[in-house]
This record gives structure tokens, sequence and C-alpha cells, in this order.
């Protein structure tokens, strides 16, 4: 049995899938990764189905211990990481690369840069923690699932399913060669760190779009609105110009990317630990293709949205969809 | 059923919403029990998960794997077979309940509030059955409905930071029963020993919509932290 030791936990690193599906019912929360493509291509750079559980680390990341080796890959906002090998030495590891961390070597994975807000890492085999609810993910409201229903800690001794076979030389850091397509991350447009200014957020009409005044519903696309530090996995809250909220009667369903209006007038932005019924007007939806824009937007950033239609919407996802399909079929490597 | 006035309404590209009114009623709550689990049973192709409120169903879809077009057509066509079907009365769950005291600390008030004694609020609690509207605000929390209507109180002007797991709470013309400690805003007339949800259990929530529920006074307080599965 292969392990992963926690030296430092960062700010907030919990164990993450792609959610738990089919007990809303029951009032469960889907939780699972915020940015799920970023989980998805993780895990297939090491070999994993796309939904293993692995880590999600937020803003700042863990120090993580290997007594065995193990192939990892990071994905998502860029950590500066280096793995430190046991005789000391200090090797810098990129993202978007399947990386082999030799045995007794520690990962090291720093702040972020920017333009990010958490970063999937992948053990290649999966992480081992009980299946509960269909999901194997952290829920931290509710206290269950994941680690001990909780986020990491310094101590903690990471179970992994099935680790892969080393490469020939398994004592040094190895760095295997891939290309993600911009496609298939968060930036598709170009990284902010480059100088690329992103698109607005596109959004599909809320239930509740047309009960809103006019001048709100002007001001939703007119506004260049700005994440608060108090975002978190249940939701990415912004500040800009009040929207003006009609009254709401009783709560209805709500899923993630939902922009859900409370009486403040600030909108809400739902992610993966929304509770599964809200009682505010859904002004909006953000577009399933969007979705990992929304979970990488550190608070400070500037966010803007623009209409889109449903087939339009659609169409995108789809063409993302195949783009990781061809990018897949090439992976067979660590397989 | 009325499935003649239901009408479907995405929620952005990943959900579909059946709607079978815009009101609260116990009526409404049994359709859409039935048609929940019809959905459910139906099992279309897709579709990773369903949750129901007082008036909707919602489909939540892989947007991958469903055309949200020829799932319309199919939740459609899996409602047609529903309306044939006899309705099937919903199981009646006994929920016991410590009332008053520090399990119940706002009886005396609500008593007071409407004119009545408190043996008189806990006879019309218990003697009435409750249809489960709808599960949400946190997992396993039921939202109640045929309270009479002698005991329709408005909300706390103050919420509570904290109110105990199992307190069973009213306000306008609901019960609810709070699955763990959380803050609420909803006077507290008793406490079940009943845990109304755990994840280790299938389902996971004691009540889902559309069941009965009978409130069954217990005497004595209970003792703290008591539990019974």
């Amino acid at each position: 049995m292969t392990t992963i030791e926690v030296a430092a936990p960062g700010m907030l690193t919990t164990i993450q899938d792609l959610g738990r599906h089919g007990s809303r019912s029951s009032g469960v929360s889907p939780g699972g990764a915020v940015d799920t493509l970023s989980h998805r291509v993780a895990n297939l750079l090491v070999g994993n189905p796309a939904d293993a559980a692995a880590l999600e680390i937020t803003l700042l990341g863990p120090r993580l211990v290997f007594p065995t080796g193990a192939w990892v890959a990071m994905t998502g906002a860029a950590v500066g990481a280096v793995v430190v090998t046991a005789d000391g030495r200090t090797t810098p590891v990129p993202a978007w690369h399947p990386i082999w961390v030799p045995d007794g070597a520690t990962l090291i994975c720093g702040s972020f840069a920017l333009h990010g807000c958490r970063s999937s890492l992948a053990v290649a085999g999966g992480l081992d923690v009980p299946l509960l609810l269909g999901g194997r993910g952290t829920d931290l409201r509710s206290g269950y699932g994941g680690y001990q229903g909780r986020a990491l800690r310094a101590g903690d001794q990471i179970p992994v399913a099935s680790p892969r076979k080393p490469p020939a030389d398994r004592h040094h850091v190895v760095v295997l060669p891939r290309t993600v397509p911009p496609e298939l991350t968060p930036w598709p447009t170009g990284s902010p760190a480059d100088g690329a200014v992103p698109p607005p957020i596109r959004v599909l009409r809320g239930p509740e779009f047309d009960a809103f005044p006019t001048a709100s519903r002007e001001a939703l696309f007119n506004t260049t609105f700005v994440v608060t530090p108090d975002s978190d996995r249940s939701g990415c809250r912004l500040s800009g110009k009040a929207l003006a909220p009609p009254t709401m009667s009783l709560s209805e369903v709500v899923v993630a990317g939902t922009i859900q209006v409370p009486p403040s007038g600030q909108p809400i932005v739902l992610a993966a630990d929304h509770p599964v019924t809200g009682g505010y007007p859904r002004i909006a939806v953000v577009a399933s293709i969007d979705l990992p824009r929304i979970a990488q937007a550190p608070p400070g950033a500037p966010l803007s949205f623009i209409e889109i239609g449903h087939d339009e919407a659609q169409q995108k996802l789809r063409e993302r969809e195949r783009t990781l399909r061809i990018f897949t079929l090439g992976l067979e490597y660590l397989r | 059923m009325a499935s003649s006035l239901l009408t479907i309404e995405p929620l952005g590209d990943a959900c579909l919403v059946v709607r079978f009114g815009t009101g609260i009623d116990a009526v409404t709550s049994r359709a859409v029990a039935a048609a929940t689990a019809a959905l459910t049973a139906a099992a279309l192709p897709g579709v990773v998960d369903i949750a129901a409120t007082f008036n909707t169903v919602a489909v939540v879809f892989d947007p991958h794997r469903a055309d949200p077009r020829d799932l319309s057509g199919a939740i459609l066509a899996g409602l047609q077979n529903l309306k044939s079907s006899a309705p099937t009365p919903g199981t009646i769950i006994e929920i016991p309940v410590a009332y008053g005291g520090d399990d119940g600390p706002d009886l005396a008030a609500v008593a007071a509030h409407i004119g009545l004694d408190s043996e008189a609020v806990v006879r019309l609690h218990t003697t009435t059955d409750h249809v489960v509207g709808m599960i949400g605000f946190a997992p396993g929390f039921p939202y109640l409905l045929g309270l009479p209507a002698a005991l329709e109180v408005p909300r706390r002007a103050t919420p509570r930071t904290s109110v105990p797991a199992g307190s069973v709470a009213i306000a306008e013309h609901q019960t609810g029963i709070y699955p763990r400690t959380s803050p609420g805003g909803w006077h507290v007339i008793g406490r079940t020993p009943r845990a109304m949800f755990d994840p280790r259990r299938d389902p996971p929530a004691l009540l889902r919509a559309g069941d009965l529920v009978r409130f069954v006074p217990v005497t004595g307080p209970l003792r703290s932290g008591e539990r019974i599965r």
C-alpha cells in the first residue's frame, strides 16, 4: 500500500472527484472539484479515469512526502512546484505534465500566480478514500467524504489505490512531454500571465431573468464585477453595481453556475458545494463551457458576463469534449 | 394529475425543470413526488440526478451525454404513463417528539401568540398528518406542509444562531426538522431523537418529498444527544 504523507497542508487542500450525483432529493450537494475540467485533465495525464479522486489545492499549495515514488500531474492554477529528492537536490517541475516523484522525495507546491485560484493534483492510481453516496469528495459543510470529512492537515497519510509502474530510473525526477491544448485549460484564449484579456463569461438567461427590472438586466451585462474574498467552494461572490432582485415566494432548484441575486443586489455564482435549493432569484446561469473560468477566478479578479443561446452553449461544449477525446487518445503511455 | 398544465423550462445547459404549478399545496406535492419516482425509475440516458421542490421536478443531466430536446420529449413521455397509473398513498412515518421545556423553548411563546395553552398546541400539531413538501436548506431538512391554520405564526423576529439537531420548528404554514445543529429563524417547539440524515444510509435522508409524517408526543425531556435509528 502506497501512501502520501502531508508535511504541510497549504491553505485549503481537499480530496475531490467529479461529485455526488443521485442524492439531491435528500438535500445532498453535488460537491466534487470546482474546476472539473482541470480535474479531468490531471487524471488523464497520469492514466487515471477522469473521475478518480485527486487533490484540490486552493491558492497556496501543500508540501507532500512520497515514501514510495508515484506519477503525478498538476493542472489548473499554475503552482510553482519543485521536487526535493532524498539527496537534497531540488528540481522545478511544470504543471500540465506527468511527473515521476522518486521514492522518498518531497513535492512542494508554491503559491499561485495571480490568474488562478485552484489547482488539481492527480496521483496515478487515484486516491483511495471510501466511496460515500456515490462520491469520494470532501463535503466540508456536512463533514463527510474525502479524508475524514475535512481539509488535509499535517501528518495525514493519504492512501493511493493502485500505483502505476515506475520508470526505468526510479531515483530521478522524470517529466514526460505532453501538450495540453489551451481549449482544455480554464484559459482557452491564452493565459492572462501573457497579457491575454479574458473574454466575458458566457451565460444563459435564468428562470427569473424577466422578473428583474430592465436596468438590472442591462447592468448584468454592462458591469465589470469583482470577485470578493468571501468566495468559497459553495459560490463565487461578486461585488459591483447592485441589481434589484424581485421577491421569490418559494425556494427553487439551483445548479452549479446559477447566478443568484440576494437582497443585497450583489450576485453569487454557485459552485460545487451549493445547497440543492435556493430562495433567491436566478437571473442567469453560467454556460457549462465557462464554469472552469469561474472556478479559477481569484478574489479581486474582474468578471463580466455576455449572453449566449442554448444551441451555441451546447455546440461549444461538444467541440471541447471532442478535443478532450482526441487528446485522451494520444495518452496511452501511462495506462 | 393535472399533467396537461406542466411546463418544462431549462435551468442553464445541464438541467431541465418540470413545473407543476406555482403554489404550495399537498396535492401538488403528491404530483411532484409521483413524477420524481417515475422519472427516477425511467433512468433516462444522460440523467445524473433528480431533485424536487414544492412544485417542480428538476432533471439534472450530463450535457455531454444528453440532448435537452430529446430529453424533454423523454420526460414528457415518462410522465404521460404516470397519468394513467393510480396515485399511491405516501408512507406514514411517525416522528417521536419531546415538546416544550429545553427541547422546545418556543412552545410557550407560540401558545401565547395564538391564545392557546401549550397542551393545545401539541394536540393540534400531533393530530394532523403533515406532507413532506420538499427536502432542502441542509441535507435531510424536510419542509412539512399541513400545519393547522390555528398554529400559523410568523418567523422569529431574530433568528437563533444555533438550533440543536433534531429540533422541530414551525413558521408560517410549515414545520421543519433540523438534521444538524445550524442557525434557524423558526419557532422551536420540540425535539426528536430520530436521525433525519445519515450519509451511510440509503437513502441518506429519513424523509422524502410526498411522505406523510405524524408527530407522536413523548413524555419527559430527551437526554442530551439521545438518538434512535
